[in-house]
């Protein structure tokens, strides 16, 4: 039976725990951001979390400290953090845990975080429909302003910093951070040509860097117990805990922190319970819908960045999503496809013609009124999206299509004429 | 036939008077602008007080928000039909969005949503209420399947308690 190990998610275990900033100071909160005032550069920080190894937790696994690092101070323009809460990737929900249930984990690693990029506006983009998280964030972010431990030379450091909280609309391409960044500027989300990146020209062409909430709320451990204390949590290349958020056909769903490279089978059976009385085990999706599907059999695996590359899948946003038996894979797909090709901005033609002519395809393959070899046609179409787009949207969509065909055909091919 | 056209014009202007933007909406304005280096980076949170103060964002309004922020309106029209959660149309004055996304759907969710459809037709107290929606993945995908009842999540949700809620706001409203 394996343990779960508590960083992120050390105050939310304890019975009762509500997040308010007194209580997370009662758990020494806000000690380290003191610390960092007090004795630390803003260099200081980015060697820190570039020497833990932490990888952005939104889905691409990208190196903080690099992504910090490629910041230009370019004069005259401010630099500027990001927070992307646009959680939206279907199969996950570890972000929103970490908001509603403790707040000031996240916002003192956001605070550390702009300090370390010497940002005095740090915006937070929640999603619209995050409602609860945004009213909380306004609320104990006015706590901390009251506190004095946000604002205008805070404690005495000299340093400032002002957290704006913004609400999304409703799109889920938002997520893309150059998207995020459009939209924030008042514009449509449409993902950005790149380069340049964020980091030279991001919010209002400043530079810019933008960090996933789960990855921010790392900080705060980093800089209190060391870069090694982190790293020995997780395997090389992969250090630190990962949120995993177990849904679908479980007994157990939820939020579970582990170790990086603990085993995805163990995930799913000891803490998701396995499956629901009387099914068998089908497939998982291993990192949000957008991963590839992984059969019953492949999933005795580590759950880290670089396994799961290697057994073909990805650790994505950690959305596990578990599919038994009774599961009809071609309907499942469509209703994913669905979802792609309505969040699609439209910029780029194999996107938006693409996925649209895949999701039309597989409701005639549905009413059965397809050939057979119109399985490999939906299969060409995929394959002719990935890799042509501006962003990670067209992939997002058209990997899962070849992935359940690859493992799935005979259940594409039953619905065939 | 000129009388005619003229009651027409009325009807318009009256429709445009009650669409213009409040008082205390140009004020929050100026308060949201000191958080953004320029006007229009406020567009999505100025849209979002309108969606909630109209159940709509008009012609009229987007026109305003346009002089507002100084963009093209074709700008604000743009952004308007982007995001999902703003309507040209004016929505029922209660939201449910049922989520219909891999979890919530692996749990039954189509079906919910469209019962609580069939139900919202036939029962006649909830006739112009309600603007049932169904939505993109929530992000509560272990209390599967979630529904957003106005601004609140409805975890494990299921026709009854949907009903009861639906129940709940009637009587409020009487």
């Amino acid at each position: 039976m394996i343990k779960e190990t508590l960083v992120l998610l050390k105050n939310i275990r304890q019975a009762g725990y509500k997040g308010t900033i007194e209580e997370y100071q009662q758990t020494g909160g806000y000690s380290v951001w003191k610390k960092v005032l007090k004795d630390l550069t803003p260099d200081d920080v980015k060697k820190q979390v570039k020497d833990s190894g932490l990888r952005g937790r939104g889905g691409a696994g990208f190196p903080t400290g690099f992504k910090w690092g490629f910041m230009a101070d370019v004069k005259g323009k401010p630099n500027y953090l990001v927070c992307n809460a646009d959680e939206g990737e279907p199969g996950t929900f570890k972000d929103r845990e970490l908001m509603i249930k403790d707040p000031h984990l996240f916002l003192e690693g956001m605070l550390i975080s702009c300090f370390a990029v010497k940002c005095n506006t740090g915006y937070i983009y929640v999603r619209g429909e995050y409602y609860e998280a945004i009213k909380i964030l306004k609320r104990e972010i006015a706590q901390l302003n009251k506190a004095k431990f946000l604002g205008d030379n805070i404690l005495g450091s000299g340093y400032s910093l002002k957290l704006v909280v913004h609400s999304g609309a409703g799109a889920y391409i938002c997520g893309e951070e150059t998207a995020l960044l459009d939209s924030l500027e008042g514009k449509r989300g449409l993902p950005r040509v790149k380069p340049p990146f964020p980091a030279v020209s991001g919010f209002n062409a400043c530079p810019t860097s933008v960090n996933n909430v789960e990855t921010l709320a790392n900080v705060p451990f980093i800089m209190e117990k060391g870069a090694e204390a982190f790293k020995a949590n997780g395997t090389i290349n992969n250090a630190g805990t990962r949120l995993i958020s177990v849904s679908g056909l479980v007994k157990r769903p939820g939020v579970y922190e582990i170790k990086m490279g603990v085993n995805l089978k163990d995930i799913i059976y000891d803490f998701g319970g396995g499956t629901l009385p009387n099914r068998t085990l089908k497939a998982v999706i291993p990192g949000g819908s957008s991963s590839p599907v992984l059969l019953a059999d492949e999933i005795d695996i580590g759950c880290d960045f670089d396994c799961l590359q290697k057994a073909k899948s990805m650790l994505g946003s950690a959305g596990v999503v578990v599919l038994d038996d009774t599961v009809d894979m071609p309907r499942l797909l469509h209703r994913l496809i669905e979802f792609y090709a309505h969040e699609s901005c439209g910029q780029c033609t194999p996107c938006r013609e693409g996925l649209n002519w895949i999701r039309i395809l597989l409701r005639d393959l549905l009413a059965r009124r397809l050939e057979k070899s119109w399985v490999d046609q939906i299969y060409r179409i995929a394959g002719n999206i990935t890799g042509t787009t501006l962003c990670a949207l067209g992939d997002a969509g058209a990997i899962p299509v070849m992935s359940f065909i690859d493992k799935f055909r005979e259940e594409f091919l039953g619905y065939c004429k | 036939m000129g009388k005619d056209r003229d009651k027409d014009k009325d009807k318009e202007l009256t429709s445009k008077n009650e669409m213009k933007l409040s008082q205390e909406f140009y004020k929050k304005a100026q308060e949201l602008f000191k958080d953004y280096p320029k006007r229009v980076h406020a567009l999505l949170p100025l849209l979002h007080m309108i969606q909630k103060e109209q159940g709509q964002i008009s012609d009229q309004a987007m026109e305003e928000v346009a002089d507002l922020v100084d963009v093209a309106i074709t700008h604000v029209q743009g952004v308007v039909t982007f995001y999902t959660m703003y309507s040209l149309k004016k929505r029922a004055p209660n939201y449910i969005g049922v989520c219909t996304n891999l979890s919530c759907w692996l749990r039954g969710s189509k079906e919910l949503s469209q019962s609580l459809l069939k139900m919202i037709d036939e029962e006649k107290d909830f006739k112009g209420k309600f603007h049932l929606e169904e939505t993109e993945c929530l992000g509560a995908c272990d209390h599967a399947p979630v529904a957003l009842c106005n601004e609140k999540y409805m975890e494990d949700a299921n026709l009854d308690d949907l009903k009861d809620w639906c129940l709940a706001k009637c009587s409020k409203d009487k």
